[in-house]
Order: C-alpha cells, then sequence, then structure tokens
C-alpha cells in the first residue's frame, strides 16, 4: 500500500501548527494529563501531603462504598440537586428564550437582565441570597408574611437550604438563556410561518416546531449543566460561612444538608489532609464527568464541517 | 360587529401586552436581589435588619467603614493584578493555539481540539488535588502564581471560543498573503489579528471576570495569606471574621459588583456573542 505523500505546502503547514501548539501542548501535560493521572495513582494511597503516599489498593474504595457516611449524603444531595435544578434551568431558559425572541421591542434589554447575574461574582450573589433569604428580616420571608404565607427558615433548616440554592441556580442560568436565544432565533422564520398559514396558535406551535427544532440545544444545555451542577461548591461553601457567623464554620450546615460532593471532596483533601480518600472521591467524580463529556463530545459536533 | 382582522389585530396587541407583562415581571424578580444589595448598602445598620427595601434615611457611611475596617483597595488591587496579568497570558496563549486549530491543516488536528474542549469539560476537582500537591511542592502556595502561570501555557475554555470565532474568518486573505511570500507569523499579527479584535476582546473580557469573580482558586492557594487576598476571598470571610453589619457587608459586595456590572452594560454585545458562540447551531 502506497501511503498518500504530503506535498512540500501541507509539510511546511503541519511544522508551523506544531510550533505554534508547543505552549498548548506542555499545558495539556503538566496541568490536565498529569493531574489526571497522579488522581487516579492518589486514589490508591494514603497520603497526607507530609509523608510520602503508601500504597493501600483499594482501601480508600472499600471505605467509601461501606464506611463513609456523609460520602452517601454528599451524593444524595447532589444528585436530588442536579436533577431538581437542571431539568428546572433548562426549562427556565427555554421559556424565557422563547418569550424574549417574541417579542421585538426591549428583546435586547430583557436578554442583558437575564444575562446580568450570570457574570456577576458567585460570592457576591451568596451574599445577597443569603441575606434577602434570611429568616429573620429577609424581604423574601416578610413578603410572604404579607401574603400570608409560610415563612421558612430557609438556610436553616435542612429541608428547605437546598431550595435557596435552586432558586440562585435559576436566577443566574444567563449562559444558558443566551444559548438557548441563539437556537430559537436558528429556527427558520419559514418553517413557523408555514405553521401560521395553517393556523396553528402560539402553543401548537411550540410544541411541533419550537420544540423539535431545539432538540440539540435542549440536550446540549442538559449535559453541561449536570456537569456544571456537580461540581457546585462555592454557593454552599460561602453560605455555609455567613450563616455560621454567629456561632462556627459547620461546612454542610445545617444538618449535612448543603454538603456536595464538590464540598466534600475539598473537606476531604484539604481540611482533613486526606489526600488519598479525597483523590479517590474526586476519582468517582471524574469518572461520571467523563461520560457526560463524551456525551456532549457526541452531540456538540464541534469538529463538524471542518476539515482533517 | 368588527371585522375578522380588526379582531386578530386586537388580540395580538393583547398577546404582546401578555408577553412584556410577564417578561417585565420577570425582570424585575431577577433584578431584585442586586437592588436589595445596594439599596442595604445605603441603609443604617437599625434599618438593614428591618426588611426593608427603600433606604430612609439614606447612609452613606457603610462606604467609608468598608475602607477603614479592612484592607480593601487592597484586596481589589490584588484582584485586579491576578485577573489582569492572568486574562492578558490567556489572551497571548490562545491565539496561537486556536490559530492551529482552525486555520491551519494538519493530521490530528480535530483529535486535539477535542482534547482541549475535554479539558474544558471536565470539572477542576477531578485535577485539583495533584495540582495543589504540585504547587505545594514548588513552595508558590500564598503567592498568586499558582492562579497565573497555568494561563501562560493554554486556558481550554479561551481557545475553544477563539477557535469558533476563528473558523467564520475567511481563509483567502491568508493564502493570497501566503502566495506573496509572508511568513506565518508575519501573517498572524499584519492580517489576520487585526480582523479578530473583537473576539480577543471578548477571550479577555471572559477571562478578566472569570478570576475577578473566581474563588475556588483563591480560596486553595491563597487563603493561608491574607497579603494576597481577592475580593472574593475576603468577602467570603467577611462576616465571620470581622463580625461586621450587613450594611457595610453589601457595601463591599455592591463595589465587589460594581466594575462588572458598568463593564457588561459597555460591551453586552461582546459577551452575548461569545456566549452564543460556546454553544451549538440548533
Amino acid at each position: 500500500m502506497k501511503k498518500p505523500r504530503l506535498s512540500r505546502l501541507a509539510r511546511t503547514e503541519t511544522k508551523t501548527a506544531l510550533l505554534l501548539l508547543v505552549p498548548c501542548f506542555i499545558g495539556l501535560a503538566v496541568f490536565f494529563a498529569y493531574p489526571l493521572v497522579a488522581n487516579v495513582y492518589y486514589s490508591f494511597t494514603d497520603y497526607d501531603l507530609l509523608s510520602s503516599a503508601s500504597w493501600v489498593g483499594l482501601d480508600n474504595y472499600k471505605f467509601m462504598f461501606t464506611r463513609d457516611a456523609q460520602f452517601w449524603q454528599a451524593v444524595t444531595n447532589t444528585v436530588t440537586f442536579v436533577l431538581v435544578a437542571v431539568p428546572l434551568q433548562v426549562a427556565y431558559a427555554v421559556f424565557i428564550a422563547v418569550l424574549v425572541t417574541s417579542v421585538k421591542r426591549m428583546s435586547v434589554w430583557y436578554r442583558t437582565i437575564f444575562y446580568l447575574p450570570a457574570l456577576l461574582p458567585p460570592v457576591a450573589a451568596t451574599m445577597g441570597f443569603a441575606f434577602v433569604f434570611n429568616p429573620g428580616a429577609g424581604q423574601v420571608n416578610r413578603f410572604l408574611d404579607w401574603l400570608s404565607l409560610p415563612t421558612p427558615l430557609w438556610l436553616h433548616d435542612p429541608s428547605t437550604a437546598r431550595w435557596v440554592f435552586v432558586v440562585m441556580v435559576l436566577w443566574g442560568a444567563g449562559n444558558t438563556i443566551v444559548v438557548m436565544i441563539a437556537g430559537v432565533l436558528s429556527v427558520p422564520v419559514e418553517l413557523t410561518e408555514a405553521a401560521e398559514l395553517d393556523g396553528a396558535g402560539a402553543i401548537r406551535k411550540f410544541i411541533h416546531i419550537t420544540i423539535p427544532m431545539l432538540r440539540p440545544v435542549i440536550i446540549f444545555s442538559t449535559v453541561t449543566g449536570l456537569i456544571a451542577s456537580l461540581q457546585f461548591f462555592t454557593q454552599p461553601y460561602v453560605a455555609n460561612q455567613i450563616a455560621g457567623a454567629s456561632n462556627s464554620f459547620i461546612v454542610g450546615y445545617p444538618e449535612g444538608a448543603t454538603m456536595f460532593f464538590a464540598t466534600w471532596i475539598y473537606e476531604q483533601a484539604f481540611s482533613f489532609f486526606r489526600v488519598g480518600y479525597g483523590s479517590a472521591l474526586a476519582t468517582m467524580l471524574f469518572i461520571v464527568a467523563l461520560i457526560l463529556t463524551v456525551i456532549v463530545l457526541k452531540i456538540g459536533n464541534f469538529t463538524e464541517g471542518t476539515s482533517e | 360587529m368588527s371585522s375578522p382582522s380588526h379582531g386578530t389585530t386586537w388580540n395580538r396587541l393583547l398577546v404582546k401586552i401578555g408577553q412584556h407583562s410577564i417578561l417585565i415581571g420577570l425582570a424585575v424578580v431577577v433584578l431584585m436581589p442586586i437592588l436589595i444589595i445596594v439599596a442595604t448598602s445605603f441603609m443604617t445598620p437599625q434599618q438593614s435588619l428591618t426588611g426593608d427595601i427603600i433606604p430612609d434615611p439614606l447612609s452613606v457611611e457603610s462606604y467609608p467603614q468598608v475602607f477603614e475596617r479592612i484592607p480593601f483597595v487592597r484586596y481589589i488591587l490584588n484582584t485586579v493584578f491576578i485577573a489582569f496579568t492572568a486574562a492578558t497570558a490567556t489572551v497571548l496563549s490562545s491565539i496561537p493555539a486556536a490559530y492551529a486549530l482552525s486555520i491551519l491543516r494538519f493530521r490530528g488536528r480535530n483529535a486535539l481540539f477535542l482534547v482541549v474542549v475535554a479539558a474544558m469539560m471536565l470539572p477542576a476537582q477531578v485535577t485539583i488535588i495533584p495540582l495543589y500537591v504540585m504547587w505545594a511542592n514548588t513552595g508558590l502556595i500564598g503567592s498568586p502564581l499558582p492562579l497565573i502561570i497555568p494561563f501562560i501555557f493554554m486556558d481550554g475554555f479561551s481557545i475553544f471560543l477563539l477557535r469558533q470565532f476563528f473558523i467564520s474568518i475567511p481563509l483567502s486573505y491568508i493564502e493570497s498573503a501566503r502566495l506573496d511570500g509572508a511568513s506565518e507569523v508575519n501573517i498572524i499579527i499584519r492580517i489576520f489579528l487585526p480582523m479578530v479584535k473583537s473576539a480577543l476582546m471578548a477571550v479577555f473580557l471572559f477571562a478578566f471576570f472569570f478570576h475577578w469573580n473566581d474563588y475556588f482558586s483563591p480560596l486553595l492557594y491563597l487563603s493561608s495569606n491574607t497579603e494576597w487576598y481577592t475580593l472574593s476571598l475576603a468577602l467570603a470571610s467577611f462576616r465571620s471574621s470581622y463580625n461586621v453589619d450587613w450594611t457595610m457587608t453589601m457595601a463591599a459586595t455592591s463595589l465587589f459588583m460594581l466594575p462588572v456590572i458598568v463593564i457588561f452594560a459597555l460591551a453586552q454585545r461582546t459577551f452575548v456573542q461569545g456566549i452564543s458562540l460556546s454553544g451549538i447551531k440548533g
């Protein structure tokens, strides 16, 4: 078999490309590939940063599945949070995107406002939410009280704490909204016009045209949303510090209700310096995230239309 | 009786009013937490505990307090320094990589691009423990270098975003320059970069705000050294460590959000275009 010969031009192009990519290769090797492998290696060791790592085989994983009650709590919290927050976020984004694109006037204003929270510092946003949701003098409870509705303890009650974060995630869904608006705008106008001529109402147009045309964007947003929610850390971690202002800083407060998977990894590796065990937890996260990432790469068609 | 066409116009008007009412209502709800943060910063400490929304009397005392009671200027300068340096490094390192991945043709290009996307998608937690160990071994924990150095080499999201911009640039300009015998580096600097200024601006702004907002990396690498605290780090420990009232916390929070809101207002088109490109085509 004859190998196809590269032309001189193609060879210089390859050489230039490799030269331009040298920093990227170094970066990928040192800050991505090496730590990925090292993390799996650490997960089979007992390591506390001070003495060198000692091999313990599958002990960390055995401990995780059989003895670590907080692992299961973190898994349950994260899974329930993800299953509630992500579908709500996508549905909310579709709703807003369809509304924003259906009005001509002020649509740039609406888009700007709905996107803005996504850009604000999560720590600042958490401060604001902890304040408006504080049970004593928060504006949320004052409003509920005015409506004669029950006034929960929000971040101080294990059964309501996670809902504050769900609201926060919806509030900050600007990226998903903008991606969804781009998706709605790419639905061919001829399709909706044809449906209108056939006498289809707004709801039928939405169900039979908008939703099927948006399907790829919806799936993409759902999977990227899942990956983002798996690493949910800053908001609960900061809220725990604020809630504990009067007493002490309790991670997962109240009663572990806000202990998420990323928080548990952080606690194990960087508060208790159980680096080996933290790595085992991170490896579990890696497996789940990798599956989701492969799905994103498959449906994303990122290399579509470009030649090799 | 009205004619059918008259009825349709009337219906359309009602639909428009309905749509705008829902959008305005939701927009107010979305803006409310931000407005309450700013409003509370102008209240007296006593009023901040009442659940009021409008400051009465108007008090600006919490603002000077923020600067008097904590080294707030230092935190601002630290955050600006880290965000500016890291964002500049990100833009400079992303240009050659994105150029190679979109304009040049070579074997394995798409496979390499997918690795870059995977690096961007995977949660930080899956690599953070060995990275921390690595930085601990170099003795740089407590300095801002671990937050900057990686971006001198690459940032997955920025390369991804730039490439999405670059693939829409027609190759004819570059090809004709090549035929004139210009070197590739010359082509990039003289011909290509002036054509993609807005893309570079978008990448810089996203990177700048990522670092301005970031909490996780400063928490890991800087929380042992108050000298290098960023605004995120300072604010998160604010209420507990300084035991201050809400008005001062909200004044600091407002100051923290202010540059983001101002720059976003000025460059909102750039942001929205960038985010739209990070999705997929419908």
